[in-house]
């Protein structure tokens, strides 16, 4: 081994001290000075192992040597370096499909769908407050008076989706007549409350609600409803879209 | 190799220089997505944590209803024929102080079941929770359907419930421990 790597190590070593100067007591601190080259050279015959034996004839002849060398280095690079390339860009696309999977997963995934088995999809607090407003809300519109018959159904209407509140109006205006003349006046009480399903914008909620009546000032039997009220969330909070009483 | 391309500054010669410059922006680029994903992961795994918990939370309020709602058939289908069915079924979706009364009960309801020859059917006309937390729950369900006994002249009669039950969490099981009619 040290034959065949005295040949080129003579002719390196200007080479390094005149492009490198800083370079080799670096590599060499740990090392005498002396040593200095010797590290270099057991390394170097790995690189041309080929051209070592020829190269001992003719140590002088630098230019010659390095021409002769350079080929022999330069053909295994371009392939390590694209095999390096191959790798990196390897290594890229499979991170970048990585953090693609992950994005996926944190923002495209879909949210849940309400099913019989998984009815209510948003959380227990936005729950029972849109329960809440349902059960109140049907409760009020569900109580009137003929004493304030147009205020109430005003007052009312601004709890309704504006299709819902359009329909309210027409039945509200259709059954005037009969509750002026008879002087008929109705409150209504929510006995229980609780919600059927629920979507981030739309909750649909079970009330019991126990209606009494009076006519003219006369007590009527009390009654008991059961409604199943859908609200519907919108920007002036949540509001009925239907009623379905039974 | 490394060693000796330094060594022997070869690489500083190399005239294949735009190799290593397109080598430190893939290293680069490699390094930053491998810090996104890092971070990715953990956002992923903590979320994943998150949807699994909301899952069993949401999934939790149509366990407690179809119980009830279980509970609820079982005890309105009845027929004086086959009264051992309904006892069984009841029995089986029930613990607590509503199984010990319906236990207790039971001799004479069959009496009562047998002489008024009662046959009676229903189903479900809608369900709610009213409240919840991880092992009880308060339902709403509301029971549809017809009764005939001698008392209707054995006619079908029609029926509705409101109902209030009280399920617990008993093993793995949702299971109800009160039951009351509400109004």
């Amino acid at each position: 081994m040290t034959t065949p790597g005295s040949g080129p190590r003579e002719p390196r070593r200007p080479k390094l001290g005149a492009r490198t100067p800083t370079a080799r007591p670096r590599k060499v601190a740990g090392r005498p000075a002396g040593t200095g080259p010797e590290p270099v050279e057991p390394v170097e015959t790995d690189d041309v192992p080929a051209e070592v034996p020829a190269e001992p004839v003719e140590p002088a002849e630098e230019h010659e040597h390095h021409l002769q060398d350079w080929p022999n280095e330069e053909q295994p690079a371009p392939r390590r370096s694209r095999l390096v390339t191959a790798i990196l860009v390897a290594v890229v696309v499979l991170l970048v499909g990585v953090a693609a999977a992950e994005g996926w997963y944190l923002w495209g995934s879909e949210d849940p769908v309400v099913s019989t088995e998984r009815p209510v999809v948003i959380g227990q607090v936005s729950v029972a407050s849109a329960v809440d407003v349902a059960a109140k809300s049907a409760a009020k519109v569900t109580a009137w008076s003929y004493e304030t018959y147009d205020e109430d159904v005003d007052a009312d209407a601004a709890l309704l989706t504006d299709e819902f509140a359009e329909e309210f109006r027409t039945t509200k205006e259709a059954s005037r007549e009969k509750v002026m003349s008879q002087k008929l006046a109705v409150t209504a009480e929510v006995a229980m409350q609780g919600v059927v399903r629920a979507s981030p914008e739309q909750v649909v909620a079970l009330v019991y609600l126990d209606q009494s009546a009076t006519k003219d000032g006369t007590q009527l039997e009390l009654r008991q409803y059961t409604i199943l009220v859908t609200v519907l969330r919108t920007d002036s909070g949540w509001l009925i879209s239907k009623m379905e009483p039974f | 190799m490394e060693m000796a391309a330094d060594g022997t500054g070869v690489r500083p010669v190399t005239p294949a220089s735009p190799t290593p410059r397109r080598h430190v922006v893939l290293y680069a680029l490699a390094l930053l997505l491998a810090c996104v994903c890092v971070a990715g992961g953990v956002a992923v795994y903590r979320t994943h944590d998150n949807r699994e918990s909301t899952r069993v939370e949401q999934e939790r309020y149509g366990d407690v209803v179809a119980a009830a709602s279980d509970e609820a058939l079982a005890l309105v289908n009845i027929d004086y024929r086959d009264l051992d069915t309904t006892y069984d079924t009841v029995r089986a979706g029930a613990t607590g102080q509503f199984l010990k009364e319906y236990t207790e009960s039971w001799d004479e309801q069959v009496d009562l079941f047998k002489q008024s020859k009662s046959v009676s059917t229903g189903e479900i006309r809608a369900a709610a929770v009213s409240s919840i937390d991880d092992d009880s729950a308060t339902v709403m369900v509301v029971v549809e359907g017809t009764a005939q006994n001698t008392a209707t002249g054995n006619k079908p009669q029609q029926r509705r419930y409101r109902w209030r039950l009280d399920v617990v969490d008993v093993d793995g099981a949702w299971l109800v421990n009160k039951l009351e009619f509400v109004g």
